[in-house]
């Protein structure tokens, strides 16, 4: 098997791996901390390998968190898809930043992700919302920090370049 | 690829002809379920597999007590029954629908922690529609929401889309029960302050609305406080059934409601 194979199992597998730690049950005062995994491992790969993984992954692994979730039909995809858009304008210089200006990047991309998940949901009926559920904004951009020299020791390991 | 997403957003809400596509695709979500509740299965079979010999006799002799007593209610009840049907007969009005349960096990809770949801282990293979009544050994659960192929999602009663008619056993005064958004809490909407309800009251689902068959517990009021400046009261109740506990739950067919 090819190193490119190799590369392309992995990302599956991440991405695997992340959609199953998105509806893993957490106890109740931990599930408002959970960060946003899937964002976190798009982001990874759409900065490590830009030529494989592009807008159209991350809109699919989008809707299959939008089945898993039973969220509105297309809410992550979109969102995903403009996360990805904007990573890959500008990935050249986004894989040059210190780790700490990329999780300031990805607060900021997070905090957009639940606002279109708020719009999304009120347009499904939910009226009432608490403040906590911005609190991912700040464990998925501390998550940024163990999980990129994770990832990329990882992909050294696995993936024989 | 991004307005294809809003697309499928602004649509998804409106169109009824989205529903069957939401059922074909969410057999992609088995798979994921099926992983996410591997650690929880495990653990209950670890926990099976190591409890101690004189654990499981204390277990065994306190569950034979309680079936002891079930036993002995049920009696009372089936003599209860009887009297009510012949009552009503006497009355000339309907016998209530026999409701049949299905056991159905939980394998997913919402990772949205601002919603109230399930993910039960049953779905269009085993007749699960959408708006069937849920429940648990203490009460009235929700009500499901979405149908996948093996997997269906269950709304909670406290979650804040959702509202039950009730009304209270004592006086049989009806009102609506909303979610709150809290797991331990509903509140009681548009009930006059002049109205007799007090704390402890049972609120039991009234069945009108057609979705819920009537006479389940739904909850046990808390609190009813009057402000006199304001037009209702503000009454909270706490539901009865073990929401954030259940591992096991009922689905409720009911013949009147399987029949739409």
């Amino acid at each position: 098997m090819d190193s490119h194979a190799q590369g392309l199992i992995f990302v599956a597998v991440s991405l695997l791996v992340a959609l199953v730690l998105t509806i893993a049950p957490l106890s109740a005062g931990l599930a408002w901390l959970r960060p946003d995994w899937l964002m976190l491992v798009l982001i990874y790969w759409l900065l490590a390998m830009p030529e494989n993984v592009g807008i159209a992954l991350c809109w699919l692994g989008g809707i299959i968190q939008d089945i898993l979730l039973g969220t509105v039909l297309g809410q992550n995809a979109f969102s995903l898809a403009v996360v990805a858009y904007i990573i890959q304008i500008s990935y050249q210089q986004l894989r040059m930043f210190s780790l700490r200006k990329q999780a300031a990047l990805i607060a900021l991309l997070e905090l957009f992700r639940i606002l279109v998940d708020q719009w999304a949901q009120n347009l499904n009926g939910v009226s009432q919302t608490h403040w906590l559920v911005f609190l991912p904004v700040f464990s998925t951009a501390l998550l940024w920090f163990f999980l990129r020299p994770m990832m990329s020791w990882l992909q050294r390991v696995f993936v024989a370049y | 690829m991004g307005g294809l997403a809003l697309a499928l957003i602004l649509l998804g809400a409106r169109l009824e002809s989205m529903a069957p596509l939401r059922t074909q695709l969410s057999v992609v979500a088995a798979p994921f379920y099926w992983l996410a509740d591997v650690p929880s299965r495990l653990s209950a079979q670890f926990s099976g597999v190591f409890s101690s010999r004189s654990d499981l006799l204390e277990e065994n002799r306190a569950l034979r007590a309680e079936s002891l007593i079930l036993n002995a209610k049920l009696q009372k009840y089936i003599e209860l029954s009887t009297e009510n049907v012949r009552l009503r007969e006497l009355m000339n009005s309907a016998e209530r629908v026999k409701d049949t349960v299905v056991v159905a096990e939980v394998v997913g809770v919402a990772s949205d922690p601002n919603r109230h949801m399930l993910v039960v282990d049953k779905g269009s293979r085993d007749n699960a529609f959408v708006g069937q009544p849920v429940i648990d050994a203490k009460g009235l659960l929700g009500q499901i929401v979405d149908v996948g192929v093996y997997h269906s999602r269950v709304l909670l009663i406290t979650d804040s889309a959702h509202a039950i008619p009730v009304r209270i056993s004592r006086n049989g005064l009806r009102a609506v029960a909303e979610g709150s958004g809290r797991i331990d809490e509903l509140s009681v909407a548009h009930v006059a302050a002049t109205t007799d309800i007090q704390v402890g009251d049972l609120l039991v689902s009234s069945g009108l609305g057609d979705r819920f068959p009537s006479g389940y517990p739904v909850g046990e009021v808390t609190r009813v406080a009057i402000d006199p400046g304001k037009p209702f009261a503000e009454i909270n109740a706490r539901p009865l059934a073990e929401l954030d506990r259940s591992r096991n739950v009922l689905l409720v067919f009911s013949d009147k409601i399987a029949v739409e």
